[in-house]
């Protein structure tokens, strides 16, 4: 755990075990999130994204192991842990009769001393939001966009964004993220974390700068965004003639012989494993790094397959 | 605080202001005007206000009254309870119902603030409705005024001319406490509004009746008390207003209301009980 001289992580998460019924959503979850980063937290439906992100929210209740968010245990710090998180919810749930003036004022009333109105104001043009519509003549993506203000403008330290994205276009997923959650970092890069959960990397991607992949409750990878992109490869060969067998080699997911070309994919990319590819003498070879969304499906392939990787 | 009461009192207003519109009915219809015609009559014999000399007389009004007013008032023990009830059930089933529990769980307030606004706001909509109610019926039907200002009635919150208001007010705060702690309960165990509402409408009534047909003396101990005394107080606006008695003299009404003691003390047994469990279920609310 943290070390009391030394600023807490953002958030820590041990062992962390959540049944429902006799259902194992989270089988011993661990993850640390230092101050000031994007972490991602990646996973296909129904891996356990959502259950963790809700206990970090005292929302559940841990079986087992358990959680802190800047070094204090959401359920016994019920207000000073939820002070300084913003959440941004799966469900954009709201009071459909509410405008977004008087949704924003409701959600500023919980934060009085903390809320930005200027922050407010300048998102709330950067969206293009007219704040007296009514809520229920908002589009999917224009609730989307007034619930991560109402998360934002509050200035958290930690942002908890569960699946922010799902359901909307993919011009303004990528609109919402880039212009929002950059701007949110950059405001204090070394004190505000993100913490987003979502199946939707590719959005993301230039903005993680660590991620675990979840699948089935547990941590399948968890890598530094730079690390991943150095290890993770695909090589791409193409030989004059029929291309030799490839022989096993350590670190290797998956290889794809089509025509006369080869594909692997790695997650061990090395000095000495592209001496051994070219020893193979291909007559072209690249080997590009691959991207966050490429790396989630080699390692959920993976994670099917049995194997795991840490 | 002021601006998310007033959230819990704007998500709930049709259905307090409906209750209001209700209360109009009777006075607009006539339905109790027609019932003080009588007493007004009898008035007018004592005009100027002779009290001590005719105690009989207003004593036979005031039973008028009673006996016409006794159409009225379950109609007044109803419509309060229900619209009670769907404001109980609509505190936390909106949030379940408009899928924001979880953003307003995540605010930095805890659980008890949210809980003591939400029930903040109940009652000053109760507070809303009693000063409504009695504006609109109380003071809407003169018949009812000038018995009070007829009999030379001794001063007091139980006695006097102050009874029927205490009586009034004790009777639906009683009936908006059960409303409350059942619609809560309700709401917070299906999570939603819909069933919670016909859920917590019905249940007490085959409590009751399953009480009654157990007929023990146990069962009725434990749990009649509470729960038959609240049916008792639907009738308990007749013996309110009506207490007065022919025969009686004007300077011996002060009766104490031991009656409304016993049916409010039901109330707030079962009140008392199921309002915590509510609590409880929403102190460990997981969503």
């Amino acid at each position: 755990m943290t070390n009391p001289t030394e600023t807490p992580n953002a958030i820590e998460i041990r062992d962390l075990v959540r049944r429902y019924g006799r259902t194992e959503a989270v089988k011993g979850l661990s993850l640390t999130v230092r101050p000031g980063r994007c972490y991602g937290l990646f996973g296909r439906n129904g891996a356990g994204k959502t259950t963790t992100i809700k206990c970090l929210l005292g929302h559940l209740r841990p079986n087992a192991g358990g959680a802190t968010v800047f070094g204090l245990n959401p359920l016994r710090h019920e207000v000073a842990v939820k002070s300084r998180i913003g959440y941004v919810p799966e469900v954009t749930g709201f009071y459909p009769w509410m405008s977004a003036r008087n949704m924003l004022d409701y959600a500023a009333s919980f934060r009085p001393r903390q809320w930005s109105r200027a922050l407010e104001k300048d998102l709330l043009e950067r969206f293009g939001l007219d704040p007296s519509k009514k809520i229920a003549a908002m589009s999917k993506g224009m609730r989307a966009q007034l619930s991560l203000i109402c998360a934002i403008a509050a200035e958290p330290d930690l942002l908890l964004l569960d699946e922010p994205t799902s359901g909307l276009d993919p011009i303004v997923r990528r609109d919402f993220i880039q212009t929002v959650i950059g701007a949110y970092q950059e405001g204090a890069p070394e004190r505000r974390t993100v913490f987003v959960s979502t199946h939707l990397i590719s959005e993301f991607e230039g903005l993680i700068d660590e991620f675990t992949i979840m699948d089935e409750g547990r941590a399948v990878v968890t890598l530094e965004s730079d690390a991943a992109r150095e290890r993770y490869r695909k090589v791409r060969m193409r030989f004059e003639t029929a291309p030799p067998a490839i022989p096993k080699m350590d670190g290797v997911l998956s290889a794809r012989i089509d025509g006369r070309a080869v594909e692997l994919l790695t997650n061990s990319w090395s000095p000495e494993l592209e001496s051994r590819l070219r020893a193979l003498q291909p007559e072209d070879f690249i080997a590009e790094p691959l991207s966050l969304e490429e790396i989630f499906v080699a390692t959920g392939r993976l994670a099917q397959s049995g194997e795991r990787t840490s | 605080m002021i601006r998310r009461v007033l959230k819990e009192m704007r998500e709930t207003w049709p259905y307090w202001a409906g209750l209001i519109a209700l209360l109009l009915v009777p006075i607009t219809t006539g339905w109790i005007s027609i019932c003080v015609e009588s007493v007004d009559r009898r008035l007018d014999n004592f005009l100027p206000p002779r009290p001590s000399l005719s105690p009989k007389e207003i004593g036979k009004a005031c039973d008028d009254l009673r006996r016409s007013l006794k159409t009225v008032l379950p109609y007044f023990a109803l419509i309060h309870y229900l619209a009670f009830l769907l404001i109980s059930v609509s505190l936390f089933g909106a949030e379940f119902k408009h899928q924001t529990m979880a953003r307003l769980l995540a605010q930095p307030v805890s659980r008890l603030r949210i809980w003591f606004e939400k029930s903040l706001a109940f009652l000053v909509i109760v507070l809303i409705v009693l000063v409504s109610g009695w504006f609109i019926c109380g003071r809407s039907v003169p018949g009812l005024a000038r018995i009070y200002q007829t009999m030379a009635l001794k001063q007091g919150l139980f006695v006097g001319p102050w009874y029927p208001v205490t009586s009034w007010v004790l009777c639906l705060l009683s009936v908006a406490a059960l409303a409350l702690a059942n619609g809560t309960l309700a709401s917070l165990f299906l999570r939603q509004t819909h069933t919670a509402f016909w859920v917590a409408l019905v249940l007490p009534v085959v409590v009751f009746l399953l009480l009654t047909a157990a007929d023990t003396l146990i069962v009725k101990a434990v749990f009649g008390v509470s729960v038959a005394d609240w049916f008792q107080d639907q009738t308990l606006f007749g013996f309110a207003l009506g207490d007065w008695q022919p025969g009686q003299t004007v300077s011996t009404y002060h009766r104490f209301p031991i009656d409304l003691f016993l049916s409010d003390a039901g109330a707030a047994l079962w009140f008392a009980f199921v309002y915590p469990l509510a609590w409880l279920k929403f102190k460990k609310l997981e969503v």
